[in-house]
């Protein structure tokens, strides 16, 4: 099974593991999901990521589906125990061969956590992008966007690199946070000065994973738009927060 | 939580400059070992208006940041987004394993444009050094390669600390 983590999982019958490849080069990576750790994993068969971001593998010999780590490959549990499904011998699960996680609202994105707390940017105009910070005690975001003026350096004195920054604050609820933008002006490097905050526009930020989002945007000044939001850095927290109510483990 | 809790400050670097201790501040003194709840809004209550925006990989045991602040004096150039004095860098550095500290490459961008996908230039213009003594407070060293200006802030998490405080205690 290819993973969006660049990798290839596979499940090893003979030795009851779970082996990971370079999903580019097959290359072998590692031993994911090690004998002496697999929890009892017995002729591994399917293997599926699960919306919680932990690796599920139906053991046929032992008739159970097993859950691991997804970062790490440790066993966790039997997410579905031997005998479930009915009394026994009579419908119980038996030989499980095959995994598939429904959608569970198609319709709706990725619940908005403090997880999703880092940096993200539109992979079309690199360079520039946001940072969020999730409150999740307010149901608020702050974010910071860091981007330039909207003409070219020549235009304009380019002794800062026409660096422009503006910061939004507002509530979120689901998947969505609505949020008003602001310029902040009258500082000095590392000055004391006091600032003034202008508003300068209006943005919408929805969620529809942990690792993507869409954000539009529409500025007093005209400019407008809506581009899509990639996480920068790999997802620590975000998909064991939404399986959770508090905070998870750090995937190390 | 009102916006001016949340619009950040930064102490005053230019009048630190000269008692900064940016040699004599060692890597390894002792703090809490870097977690990725540290990821969030950092500042100095004391001067509103600038701070950081962390992000936290630690897999990779990777810290990126951006450093929202402004000119040394004002340009008085036109402007449509944000302001003409804003001036933000960005800096991107490792960490060891259980580290409570990390020294990152200080970089500046040139030639972009507001949601274009114009090229943008990096240049590293100095070093930064962040320090964690809790999931509330921190102190930002940093060093201009050009000028030589080198300062010490004390820095408090902007937004609640919860996840790295569970982090922590795990």
């Amino acid at each position: 099974m290819f993973h969006d983590d660049g990798f290839l999982y596979v499940s090893d019958g003979s030795d009851a593991t779970v082996l990971r490849y370079d999903a580019l080069s097959g290359e072998f990576d590692r031993e994911f999901v090690t004998s002496g750790g697999n929890g009892g994993l017995n002729n591994p068969h399917s293997l599926r990521f699960g919306p919680d971001g932990h690796l599920y593998v139906a053991s046929r010999g032992s008739n159970s589906v097993k859950r691991y780590d997804g970062a790490t490959g440790q066993y966790m549990d039997d997410f579905v125990a031997a005998g479930s499904g009915g009394p026994q011998g009579t419908g119980t699960i038996d030989n499980p061969a095959g995994l598939l996680f429904a959608e569970l609202d198609s319709d709706s994105g990725q619940a908005i956590n403090a997880g999703m707390s880092g940096a993200w940017t539109n992979l079309e105009t690199l360079g520039q992008g946001m940072f969020l910070d999730v409150i999740p005690g307010d149901q608020r975001i702050f974010m910071g966007w860091f981007t330039y003026e909207t003409e070219t350096a020549s235009a304009f004195n380019a002794d800062n690199g026409n660096h422009r920054w503006m910061v939004a604050i507002g509530p979120y609820q689901g998947d969505t946070a609505t949020l008003e933008l602001l310029a902040v002006d009258g500082g000095t490097f590392n000055g004391p000065d006091p600032v003034v905050e202008n508003p300068v526009g209006t943005a919408t930020l929805q969620a529809t994973s942990c690792t993507e989002a869409t954000f539009t945007y529409a500025l007093d000044a005209g400019p407008g738009g809506t581009m899509t939001l990639s996480r920068l850095l790999p997802d620590a927290l975000c998909a064991e927060l939404s399986g959770t109510t508090g905070a998870g483990d750090e995937n190390e | 939580m009102n916006r001016n809790q949340l619009l950040w400050g930064l102490a005053s670097l230019m009048g630190l400059a000269c008692s900064a201790l940016w040699a004599a501040q060692p890597l390894d003194e002792a703090g809490l070992p870097i977690n990725a709840g540290m990821a969030g809004s950092w500042a100095n209550a004391n001067i509103p208006g600038q701070g950081l925006f962390i992000d936290v990989d630690p897999v990779s045991r990777t810290i990126f940041l951006a450093w929202f602040t402004y000119t040394d004096s004002p340009l008085m150039s036109e402007s449509t987004i944000g302001s003409a004095d804003n001036h933000w860098f960005i800096a991107l550095g490792t960490y060891e394993a259980e580290s409570s500290s990390v020294e990152m490459s200080l970089i500046e961008t040139q030639g972009g444009v507001f949601d274009q996908s114009d090229p943008v230039s990096e240049t590293e213009v100095g070093q930064l050094i962040l320090r964690f003594n809790s999931c509330e407070s921190a102190e930002m060293d940093f060093l201009f390669d050009e000028n030589n200006l080198q300062g010490s802030i004390e820095m408090m998490r902007l937004t609640a600390a919860d996840v790295c405080t569970s982090l922590a205690e795990s």
